[in-house]
């Protein structure tokens, strides 16, 4: 141990290292989740307007008459066009995509990942200001970016949307953050890499090819037609598999074990599952263009190995279980476990879909629906973001030495998002499958395309109340966290868990 | 769609093949004991929703059953 | 599990593999496609788009076309999209040869576009619905693309470009409304938007 002050207790020592430990990545951390909560609010605002415009395409076109009126007047040619340019829905739909991708996730994430390496590897994070200037940074890019896309600049290229020079901008931001991470791993405390820094060094180690190639061939130096197609979604999926899933999964395997007190139930488990992860899920781009102007051997292979998904998937539903079996009550008393557990369930539930709509008989309905939306979100959301929810909740009082002001708040945050999600997804499934159902039978005249748009406005109507719902939670959880920076955090109150370890004597004797 | 089968399936259970014989797999349910430690040890809830004290609330839940029961 | 270096064996063993299958073959088997010539008439497929389509393709690509909008038809075997009139043949790779980037896109919120120029060839349909889609398609989501288009006095005679519309879509009396250089790019586009020629890996099915 660093600092082992002979008089102290064992357990006051553990607590000076971990106090330790959080303090050095305090500001890079807040900075970040202060980043994607900013983030996951602008984005939640792009999402509920899109999803306005699906079902009423009419939803502010353009300024007020009289606003634009004054607006000219004062303003350079052109800033009124410019205005309503950027409110049409094919702009505001990347924007969001781009803002809870790379403004939430992605900033959520690299702040967890920063934590659970110090605390994994027990070491200080090193030139923390480094890392908060990279933050800074990859704010800039946002701004820029999204600017780019709202004003016609963006590269029509899904999940890829920012120009050239603002992913230039993100990928300097990300390289001054994963050189950081990996001094601590090498510079690790001796003893056994627990199986989340497997994911994150995973992850860290994978996305800068991902998205370096990604750019390289599609933007600087383009591949043909239907290979940029392919490449394409080779990069779009695995920043789902390679990137969100083993840094949720990586936080899902800390934070379960780690509320409720018991270890993870197989690790040998793990280790399969995460090593049948890396072989598998970087093959299964290809399934997001079944039947397109693609070699069939290309397809396949994309579908067999999302279907080879299902084992990695299933070994991990199985270890969170049975890590959690016996000790449900504490979904009760934990806020973190809440987000966590129903983001652990909902990447089984994902995943399984996801590997049935790989399937031909079934993606020949289900591509090209907002079936796949529903299916999107029930990743990226209820699976990924409610797991980032949940570790932001624990992360935060360690590293501000204060507990949450409000259960209250907590649990709106909770109700409102989880409803909310599960609503959503459940009317986009059943409106996609009804969409496509109607768009694979035309020998029905009923099935015109005019009646297709009109059967599925009452789900995408739905969406919206659903999305309102979500917007409500975040909300919430934006202005708790505002509250703890302002430090309205409590600072005592009843056995609070972040008790000196002076007080900690009174349980000292209660554990084995 | 064989020959990708037997080219991923392959892989993996030869990756397994490779691990065992490595010595990948030794020792293995030490790690997940890893992320306690003395302050912080096994069988200790660390997380709670702030202001209520939980060691209470479960007593009295139990309490409530026992006396269903009853 | 415990050193890096075999984690990092690891790590690019299992991406490698992939990048290879996914990334490079592909790019090597057919990424390097030549158009098809016919010998007789000296036609090259596909064909080239002009300066102005191309103009109008980067205004689809500004405006986010591609998410509501697929370009890709999908064969008889596994989809409707011939039966409904989208297109004589599947796409092919080849069909794709001059497009940076690819358009090929993932929902269909409208309808698919691989074949619009020749299911709809007339210049003024397109303005009027760029303009204002539910006078063309009742029931439409699709957006109005207002700004892509110039409410101006009418100076002497209604301009030869001005779009024809009714009643809540018209201006003003003494207004029209007439296409800016980026409408008419657009729809320059959109005529060009046509998979209707055979080529020796996909032929017509009416041929």
């Amino acid at each position: 141990m660093s600092q082992n002050l002979k008089n102290m207790p064992v357990e006051a020592n553990d607590a000076l290292e971990r106090a330790q430990v959080d303090a050095s990545c305090r500001v890079p951390v807040l900075l970040f989740f202060a980043t994607a909560i900013f983030w996951l609010v602008v984005g939640t605002v792009f999402g509920l307007i899109a999803s306005l415009k699906l079902h009423d395409p009419y939803f502010i076109i353009e300024l007020p008459s009289w606003f634009a009126f004054y607006l000219e007047k004062f303003s350079p040619a052109g800033t009124v066009e410019m205005i309503n340019s950027s409110l049409t829905f094919g702009r505001i739909r990347p924007a969001h995509l781009n803002t809870v991708a790379y403004g939430w996730g992605s900033p959520a994430g690299l702040g967890v990942a920063i934590w659970l390496m110090a605390r994994l590897c027990r070491v200080p994070l090193r030139y923390p200001t480094l890392v908060s200037a990279a933050g800074v940074l990859w704010n800039i890019g946002m701004v820029v970016g999204i600017g780019a896309l709202l004003s016609g600049g963006s590269t029509s290229i899904e999940w890829l949307e920012f120009p050239p020079y603002v992913t230039f901008i993100l990928f300097i931001s990300f390289a001054l953050i994963s050189i950081w991470a990996v001094d601590m791993f090498v510079h690790r405390k001796p003893g056994h890499v627990y199986v989340s820094l497997w994911y994150i060094m995973a992850a860290l180690f994978w996305f800068p090819w991902l998205y370096g190639t990604a750019n390289i061939l599609i933007q600087l130096a383009p591949a043909q037609g239907s290979v940029q197609g392919i490449i394409n979604w080779w990069y779009g999926h695995n920043a789902l598999g390679l990137w969100f899933t083993p840094l949720g999964l990586a936080a899902a395997y800390y934070m379960i074990p780690k509320v409720i007190g018991r270890p993870v139930y197989s690790y040998y488990l793990s280790a399969f599952g995460f090593w049948a992860l890396a072989l598998f899920y970087s093959w299964n781009g290809g399934h997001h263009l079944i039947g397109g102007p693609l070699p069939a051997w290309l397809i396949t292979t994309s579908i067999v190995a999302s279907v080879m998904m299902v084992i990695p998937v299933v070994v991990t539903a199985i270890n969170h279980h049975m890590t959690m079996k016996g000790n449900f009550n504490v979904l009760r008393y934990s806020p973190t476990l809440r987000f966590v557990v129903f983001g652990a369930m909902s990447y089984t539930l994902a995943s399984l879909q996801g590997s049935s709509m790989a399937f031909r008989e079934l993606n020949a309905i289900t591509h090209f629906t907002h079936y796949t939306i529903g299916h999107s979100h029930l990743g990226l959301y209820a699976f990924y973001t409610m797991i980032m929810f949940g570790s932001i909740y624990y992360i935060v009082p360690r590293l501000l030495g204060r507990e949450w002001v409000s259960a209250l708040l907590i649990k709106v945050h909770f109700w409102t998002c989880a409803y909310g999600i599960v609503t959503m997804v459940l009317l986009l499934s059943v409106g996609g499958a009804i969409q496509g159902w109607m768009l694979q039978h035309p020998e029905n005249p009923l099935n015109k395309f005019s009646d297709i748009v009109e059967a599925t406005k009452p789900w995408l109507r739905g969406r919206s109340i659903s999305g309102c719902l979500i917007m409500v939670g975040h909300l919430a959880f934006a202005y708790h966290f505002a509250l703890m920076l302002l430090k309205f955090g409590r600072s005592e109150g009843g056995p609070t868990l972040l008790a000196q370890p002076e007080s900690n004597t009174d349980s000292a004797g209660s554990h084995s | 769609m064989l020959g990708s089968l037997i080219f991923l399936g392959g892989s993996a259970v030869y990756a397994l093949y490779w691990a065992a014989s490595h010595g990948q797999f030794k020792k293995m349910d030490q790690g997940a004991k890893i992320i306690f430690d003395s302050g912080e040890p096994v069988g200790k809830v660390t997380d709670q929703f702030p202001g209520v004290d939980m060691k209470k609330k479960e007593e009295q839940r139990l309490a409530k059953r026992k006396m269903k029961k009853a | 599990m415990n050193k890096l270096t075999t984690l990092f064996c690891g790590f690019l063993f299992t991406f490698v593999l992939a990048w290879l299958g996914l990334v490079i073959i592909p790019h090597f088997q057919f990424g390097q496609l030549q158009p098809f010539v016919n010998e007789d008439t000296g036609e090259s497929f596909p064909p080239f788009r002009s300066g102005l389509a191309n103009r109008g393709k980067q205004v689809y690509e500004a405006n986010g076309c591609i998410y509501c909008h697929s370009q890709q038809v999908r064969p008889d075997y596994l989809s409707a999209d011939m039966a409904r009139g989208w297109g004589a043949r599947r796409s092919v790779a080849r069909d794709y040869i001059y497009d940076k980037p690819h358009l090929l896109g993932t929902m269909r919120t409208g309808p698919d576009l691989s074949n619009i120029g020749v299911r709809q060839p007339s210049e003024a349909w397109h303005h009027e619905h760029l303009y204002a889609p539910q006078s063309k398609s009742i029931g439409s989501t699709m957006p109005p693309f207002r700004y892509l288009y110039k409410i101006q006095k009418i100076q002497g005679e209604v301009s030869p470009n001005a779009l024809k519309l009714t009643a809540e879509d018209a201006p003003a009396e003494g207004y029209e409304v007439v296409p800016t250089a980026e409408a008419v790019a657009l729809v320059a586009y959109l005529k060009s938007l046509s998979q209707n020629y055979s080529l020796p890996e996909a032929k017509l099915s009416t041929e």
